[in-house]
């Protein structure tokens, strides 16, 4: 008679994507590259963020746009549209971007051409939080309209991300949105987040983000030249 | 909550159990036990279903999943204690000693394939 046997195994259910997303984040230190994760749910401005944010920098780095969609081209041709690079993943029904496909994205970028890659994710503030991407920043938007209690309902997303952009303030007066709550909720579940309130249309805000960003970069790029 | 979340997650777990399960010479998969984060989304029984999908026709077939949840606890940075946290309710975000809100999360964010039971 076969016995049963118990084996414990103690291993992460995402153990395999990590490592992917280890190597991408080595491949991107050899060619001193910078990636963002932008994450938020949908609408509440990844794509316009990235359009304000790569007009700035620009001048600075080098960038190119990694953008995740179930199933369109609309962000990339709208990046493109606005002067920058990018390239297009379909994730084909899957609601987030993991290491696998960023991997295949980044081949087909030459990376010494490029400081910095920001990646769009999936519009969706639940499975995007759960896959490292090889991304060295996490950044995610909250925009006015969705309220300041979504931290309630997805806390993981607001736990594993370093930023936390507020977007859309130019139309705070029409929302009941309290922005000490927020805060308050946030230093309680990730106190090292970094907060900042932007309207990536008329601009309000965008100066202090990129200059923040830009110093870690500017950071990342000292580390690996130590 | 989106209802596809936990399908890749799946997928996932059902890999590392193979992995485990080949290694050991199984014939069978019995029991997958899967330690879980209270911080997580997951939804057990949509699970089990998608579980029963992907793993048709491999050794991992009819497994039962048993979920463990992991409660949500913060260290104190003023005092070192370990405290029971829950940041929707005031009187659970603070530390319960000291009083002080300068904590940090210990545990509710495991996702994890703890162990099998095989044939």
């Amino acid at each position: 008679m076969t016995d049963i046997k118990l084996i414990k195994i103690k291993e992460s259910i995402t153990a395999d994507n990590d490592r992917s997303a280890d190597l991408i984040r080595n491949e991107l230190a050899n060619n001193k590259v910078f990636m963002i994760n932008i994450m938020s749910s949908p609408g509440a401005g990844k794509t316009s963020l990235i359009i304000a944010t790569m007009k700035i920098l620009q001048n600075k780095y080098h960038i190119n746009v990694i953008e995740g969609d179930i199933d369109s081209t609309v962000d990339s041709e709208k990046i493109i549209r606005n002067g920058g690079d990018a390239v297009q993943i379909q994730t084909g029904g899957d609601c987030h971007v993991d290491a696998s496909m960023i991997k295949a994205a980044i081949e087909t970028i030459d990376l010494k051409d490029y400081d910095v890659i920001f990646i769009e994710n999936v519009g969706n503030l639940v499975c995007p939080a759960e896959f490292d991407t090889g991304a060295n920043l996490k950044v995610m938007i909250l925009s006015v309209p969705e309220g300041d209690d979504k931290i309630l309902k997805y806390p993981l997303m607001f736990n594993v991300c370093d930023a936390l952009i507020i977007n859309k303030i130019d139309c705070i007066e029409f929302f009941d949105f309290d922005f000490n709550v927020l805060k308050n909720r946030v230093s309680l579940i990730n106190p090292k987040m970094k907060i900042f309130q932007v309207s990536a249309k008329t601009g309000e805000g965008i100066i202090e983000w990129c200059d923040w960003l830009s110093k870690q970069i500017d950071c990342y790029n000292k580390s690996l030249n130590l | 909550m989106c209802p596809i979340h936990e399908l890749p997650l799946t997928q996932k777990i059902l890999s590392v159990v193979l992995q485990y399960a080949e290694f050991n010479d199984a014939e069978k998969v019995l029991e997958v036990c899967i330690e879980i984060g209270e911080l997580r989304d997951f939804v057990e029984s949509i699970t089990q279903k998608y579980w029963d999908y992907l793993s048709k026709g491999t050794i991992a077939e009819g497994a039962k999943i048993k979920f463990y949840r992991v409660p949500v606890s913060s260290i104190c940075h003023s005092c070192s204690n370990i405290f029971s946290f829950d940041f929707r309710k005031p009187e659970k975000s603070s530390c319960p000693v000291c009083g002080s809100f300068d904590s940090e999360l210990l545990t509710g964010t495991e996702l994890e394939v703890k162990e099998i039971l095989i044939l």
